[in-house]
C-alpha cells in the first residue's frame, strides 16, 4: 500500500539479496546437433522456394520452377511430332542431354537471388551469434545453408528430366522398351545435375557469404556466371595458341557443359569446348574442382565470420 | 466534421494491412505543448504517427495537419518536423551537414544559419563536424531532431525518440522537448515506457490494439475508470478517529494506519471525494493533506492493457 | 528561428535549381567512394582491356565472332543492363529500404523534382560507367571499319540504352521491393531467350533498342532485318523513358512506409 514504483529500494544498508522466482533448469533429453542440423537445411530449403515466407517471395522461385517443367513439356511436344511424322534424326529433337542448356539459366536466377536470401537474413538481423551459441557448428550452418540450396537447384533441374521421361514412356506403345531406354539416361541425368547443382549453388553462397548487400551479391553472383563465358569466348575465338585454352577451366558453364557432354556421352555445345580439342573428361574433372573448391572457402569462411 | 482551427487532427482515422487492423476509428485534436502517445509495442503507435506524416494512406477517416489532409501533400512539410525511430541518416555526412540539408531541402533561405541553429538547439555545436556514423545512438538522435527542427516546424513527431538512450542522454531529452513544448509547438512524441509519458507529457493518448483506449490528462483518465480502487493518503488532525470513521461508508473498503499516514481505498471516486468533507466534519477531525497515491501512469497503463 | 516556415516564396526562385542539385550531389556521394562502385568500375574497364589484348595479338580486329564477343555480349548484354541495374535500383530504391530517404520524402519538395534528381544521377553514372568505355572498345577494335562510326554508335547505342534501363529499373524499385530480382529475370529471360525466340518482343527490349541505334550510326545506310530500324528504337526508347519516369513519380506520391517487401 505505499506509491507505485518504490516498493523495491536498494538503499545504503539493505542487504542484496535474489529472489527465488521458481525458474528450473531443464536436464530432460536434448534433439542435439542432428536435428538443429536438420532443421536449418529443411528451413533453408523451404526459404529457397519461398515457404513460409509472403506470397511475393514466391514469385521467383515458382517461376523457376515452373519455366523449366514448360521447356519440359515443350521437348515432349517436339518428340510426339518428331514421332508423329517420322522424323527419325534424332540429333535434332531435344531430349535429356540438352535440358541442363535448357534450364541452367533458371537455376543461375534461383541462386542468384536466393545465395543472398540464405546467407545476408542472418547477418542483417544478426542472428547468427544465436545459431552458433547452439549445438551446431559454425562448419554445420555453412554445409545446411550448401545442402539446402544444391537440393534447391537438384529439384529445380530434375524436374523437367521426369517430365521428358513420363513423356517419353506415354507417347510410345512398346513401353517396356521406352522405360529401358529412359532409364539407361538417368544415372547420367543423375550425376549430371547433381554437379551442376552442386557447383552452382556452392559459387553462389561464396559471393553471398562475402557480400553483405542482397542487391550487390545477386548482381555479383549474375556477374561472376555470365562474365568468364564473355571473356573465354573471346580468347577461344582469337586462336592464341594450345596454351590459351587452358582459359576455359575458369568458366563455371563451359565447364559444366563439357561436363555435361561426359555424362552423356555426346559432343559438348558448339563454339567453345571444342575448339581447345580437350577432352570432356576434363569439364567433368574442372567442374568438381569448382565444386569442391568453393564449397570449402565457403565453410572457411563461415568458421572464421564474425557473428 | 473536422475541428477548425486544429493543428493536428485525426477523425475517424483508420489502417490496416490486409485484414490485419493496425488503427482502428482513432480520433483526436492536438494543441500546443507535449503529448505522449502510449502503447505497447505493436499497438499501432508508429502506424498513428506515420499517417500524420504522409508517409502512409489513412483506410479510413481523415488525417488532418492544419485543417489539410496530410496524404499526397507535401506542402504539410513546411508546418511538419518528423524524428523517424529507424536509424534515417546517411553515415558519411557530419550532424552539421545533415541539418544543412534538410534546411536547403526546405529552401530556407540561410541554410547554414538555420543548421547553426539547429545543431544548437540539441546541443551537438561541438560535434557537428564529424560524421554521424561516429556518433553514440543519443547524438544521432539529436542529429535527427535537429534536421527536423531546422525549418521551424510548429509539430513535431517523433517516434520513439528515447529508444536506446542512457538515462543522461534521456534527461536532456526530455528538457529539450519541455523547452520546445514552451515555445508553443505541438510535440507528439511515441514511447512505450510509461516513466517517460509520465515525465514529459502533459496529455496522453493510450493507444491498445490499435483503438484510442484513453485519452487527455491522466489523472483525468485515471478518475474516469471508477470501477477500479483508488488509493488515497490522508495526514488529519487525528487519524485513528477518522480511520473510524471512514470505514463506515459504502465506498471504503480499507483503511490503513501506517505511521502518521492514513491510507485508504475505495472503489469509487467521485463518491468518496464528496462524503470524505462531510464524514470528517462529523467526526471533527481535520484534513491537513489528501494524496492520491497510485496516479502513475503504469497503473493506468495496466488496467487499459488487461481490461 | 521564427518566421522561417513562411519563407518558401522568395527563396524559391533560388532554391528550385538547389534541391535538385541538393539531392542529385548527396546521391551520388553516397554510390560514389564504395567498394560496389569500385568493382563496377573494373567491370566497366574489362572490355577495354579485353580489345586491347585481342589489338596486341594482331588478330581479330574485323573478326565478327570476336566484335560481337565483346561489343554485344560484353558491354551491351552483359554491362550495360548491370550498370543500369545497380544504379537504378540503388539510388532511391535502396534508400527507402533503408529509411535513409525518409528525411527527403518528408520535405515540401513537389516529387517529381525528387524523381528527376534521382534520375539524373542513376542515367548520369550509368552512362559514365559505359559509354566511354564502349567507346574505346569500339575504337580499339575498329568496330565498323576504319574511321569513327563504330566508335560514335556505340557510344550514343549505349548512352540511349544505359538511359532507358536506369530509368526503367528506376521505376522498377519504386513499384516493388524485388526490382532486383525482377529486372535480372527481365534481362535474362526476357531480353536473353524469349527475344531471341519471338520476333514481337524486340520492340519490348531495351537491348534491343540499344543494338539497333548502335547499328544504325555504325554502318549508316545498311539496314540489318534482324533489327529494329533506327526511328522504330529512337521512338521506343523515349516512350519507355517518359512511361518509366511517369510510373515513379506516381508511385513516389503515393509512396508508403514498410510497404517494401524484405
Amino acid at each position: 500500500m505505499t506509491a507505485g514504483g518504490d516498493r523495491v529500494t536498494a538503499g545504503p544498508g539493505r542487504a542484496g539479496s535474489i529472489f527465488d522466482l521458481g525458474y528450473r533448469g531443464y536436464d530432460g533429453p536434448r534433439l542435439g546437433r542432428r536435428h538443429a542440423f536438420t532443421t536449418l537445411f529443411v528451413g533453408a530449403l523451404r526459404a529457397t522456394f519461398g515457404l513460409g515466407r509472403p506470397g511475393r517471395a514466391k514469385i521467383l522461385p515458382a517461376f523457376c520452377l515452373v519455366f523449366p517443367a514448360i521447356i519440359a513439356v515443350i521437348f515432349v511436344a517436339l518428340n510426339a511430332f518428331a514421332a508423329r511424322f517420322g522424323i527419325s534424326d534424332i540429333g535434332a529433337i531435344p531430349g535429356h542431354p540438352e535440358m541442363a542448356g535448357a534450364v541452367g539459366v533458371f537455376a543461375t536466377i534461383l541462386v542468384a537471388v536466393q545465395a543472398p536470401e540464405l546467407l545476408g537474413r542472418d547477418v542483417r538481423y544478426r542472428v547468427l551469434t544465436l545459431y552458433f551459441s547452439r549445438a551446431l557448428l559454425r562448419t554445420d550452418y555453412a554445409l545446411a545453408k550448401l545442402g539446402a540450396l544444391s537440393t534447391a537447384v537438384v529439384i529445380l533441374m530434375l524436374v523437367p528430366h521426369i517430365i521428358l521421361t513420363v513423356g517419353a514412356v506415354l507417347l510410345t506403345t512398346d513401353i517396356a522398351g521406352a522405360l529401358g531406354r529412359e532409364a539407361s539416361d538417368w544415372p547420367a541425368i543423375l550425376g549430371s545435375v547433381l554437379l551442376t547443382a552442386v557447383a552452382t549453388a556452392a559459387v553462389a553462397l561464396v559471393v553471398a557469404a562475402h557480400i553483405a548487400r542482397r542487391a550487390y551479391a545477386t548482381v555479383t553472383v549474375f556477374g561472376v556466371f555470365i562474365v568468364p563465358q564473355i571473356i573465354v569466348a573471346v580468347i577461344i575465338a582469337l586462336d592464341l595458341g594450345p596454351a590459351s585454352h587452358w582459359v576455359v577451366l575458369v568458366d563455371l558453364s563451359t565447364v559444366l557443359d563439357a561436363a555435361n557432354a561426359w555424362f552423356f556421352g555426346i559432343a559438348p555445345s558448339p563454339g567453345v569446348w571444342p575448339e581447345t580439342g580437350l577432352p570432356v573428361l576434363l569439364g567433368a574433372v574442372a567442374s568438381l574442382v569448382i565444386a569442391v573448391g568453393a564449397s570449402a572457402i565457403m565453410v572457411q569462411r563461415y568458421r572464421t565470420i564474425a557473428a | 466534421m473536422p475541428t477548425p482551427g486544429a493543428a493536428v487532427e485525426l477523425l475517424g482515422a483508420s489502417r490496416w494491412y490486409g485484414n490485419v487492423v493496425a488503427v482502428n476509428d482513432i480520433s483526436f485534436v492536438l494543441g500546443g505543448g507535449v503529448t505522449g502517445l502510449l502503447g505497447p509495442n505493436g499497438a499501432g503507435k508508429s502506424t498513428i504517427l506515420h499517417m500524420l506524416a504522409g508517409l502512409l494512406r489513412p483506410s479510413d477517416g481523415l488525417v488532418n495537419i492544419h485543417g489539410a489532409p496530410s496524404w499526397r501533400n507535401p506542402a504539410v512539410y513546411h508546418d511538419v518536423g518528423l524524428v523517424p525511430e529507424r536509424e534515417s541518416v546517411h553515415s558519411f555526412l557530419t550532424g552539421f551537414e545533415f541539418a544543412q540539408l534538410n534546411a536547403r531541402l526546405q529552401r530556407l533561405p540561410d541554410p547554414d544559419g538555420a543548421a547553426r541553429r539547429a545543431i544548437a538547439t540539441v546541443g551537438l555545436t561541438d560535434a557537428a563536424d564529424r560524421a554521424v556514423g561516429t556518433y553514440s545512438k543519443g547524438m544521432r538522435q539529436r542529429a535527427k531532431i535537429a534536421g527536423a527542427l531546422v525549418h521551424d516546424p510548429s509539430i513535431l513527431l517523433l517516434d520513439e525518440p528515447f529508444n536506446g538512450m542512457d538515462p543522461r542522454q534521456r534527461l536532456q531529452m526530455m528538457e529539450l522537448l519541455g523547452r520546445m513544448a514552451d515555445e508553443g509547438r505541438v510535440i507528439l512524441f511515441s514511447s512505450h515506457i510509461l516513466e517517460e509519458v509520465e515525465r514529459l507529457a502533459q496529455n496522453v493518448l493510450v493507444i491498445v490494439s490499435g483503438r484510442l483506449a484513453a485519452s487527455g490528462d491522466f489523472r483525468e483518465i485515471r478518475r474516469l475508470m471508477t470501477d477500479r480502487p483508488h488509493t488515497f493518503t490522508l495526514r488529519s488532525s487525528d487519524d485513528r478517529q477518522l480511520a473510524a470513521v471512514l470505514v463506515g461508508h459504502p465506498s471504503v473498503f480499507g483503511v490503513q494506519l501506517d505511521g502518521g499516514r492514513l491510507a485508504v481505498r475505495t472503489s469509487d471516486y467521485a463518491g468518496f471525494a464528496r462524503a470524505l468533507p462531510v464524514m470528517a466534519r462529523a467526526g471533527g477531525v481535520s484534513i491537513f493533506e489528501l494524496r492520491p497515491t497510485d496516479e502513475d501512469l503504469e497503473s493506468v497503463f495496466g488496467y487499459l492493457v488487461q481490461r | 528561428m521564427s518566421g522561417q516556415a513562411a519563407t518558401g516564396a522568395p527563396a524559391a526562385a533560388s532554391g528550385r535549381r538547389s534541391v535538385i542539385l541538393t539531392i542529385a550531389a548527396l546521391t551520388a556521394r553516397g554510390l560514389l567512394g564504395r567498394r560496389r562502385s569500385l568493382l563496377l568500375a573494373l567491370l566497366a574497364l574489362l572490355p577495354v582491356g579485353i580489345a586491347f589484348l585481342v589489338r596486341l595479338s594482331g588478330r581479330g580486329t574485323g573478326d565478327e565472332t570476336v566484335t560481337t564477343a565483346i561489343m554485344d555480349r560484353l558491354i551491351v548484354t552483359t554491362l550495360l543492363p548491370i550498370v543500369g541495374l545497380v544504379f537504378g535500383t540503388a539510388v532511391l530504391g535502396a534508400e527507402l529500404e533503408d529509411g535513409t530517404a525518409i528525411f527527403l520524402l518528408i520535405k515540401p519538395i513537389d516529387r517529381w523534382r525528387i524523381v528527376l534528381a534521382k534520375l539524373i544521377v542513376a542515367v548520369g553514372l550509368s552512362i559514365a560507367f559505359v559509354s566511354p568505355s564502349a567507346f574505346v572498345a569500339a575504337a580499339i577494335l575498329q568496330v565498323g571499319g576504319p574511321g569513327w562510326s563504330g566508335a560514335v554508335g556505340a557510344v550514343v547505342g549505349t548512352a540511349v540504352g544505359a538511359t532507358v534501363y536506369a530509368t526503367v529499373f528506376f521505376a522498377l524499385s519504386l513499384v516493388t521491393g524485388r526490382a532486383l530480382a525482377i529486372g535480372l529475370i527481365y534481362v535474362l529471360v526476357w531480353e536473353g531467350v524469349l527475344a531471341g525466340l519471338l520476333e514481337g518482343i524486340r520492340a519490348l527490349s531495351i537491348r534491343q533498342y540499344t543494338l539497333a541505334i548502335t547499328d544504325a550510326i555504325t554502318h549508316p545506310g545498311v539496314t540489318n532485318p534482324d533489327l529494329l530500324d533506327l526511328p522504330t528504337a529512337l521512338i521506343l526508347s523515349c516512350v519507355a523513358i517518359v512511361i518509366a519516369a511517369v510510373i515513379a513519380v506516381r508511385r513516389l506520391r503515393s509512396f508508403q512506409i514498410g510497404q517494401a517487401d524484405d
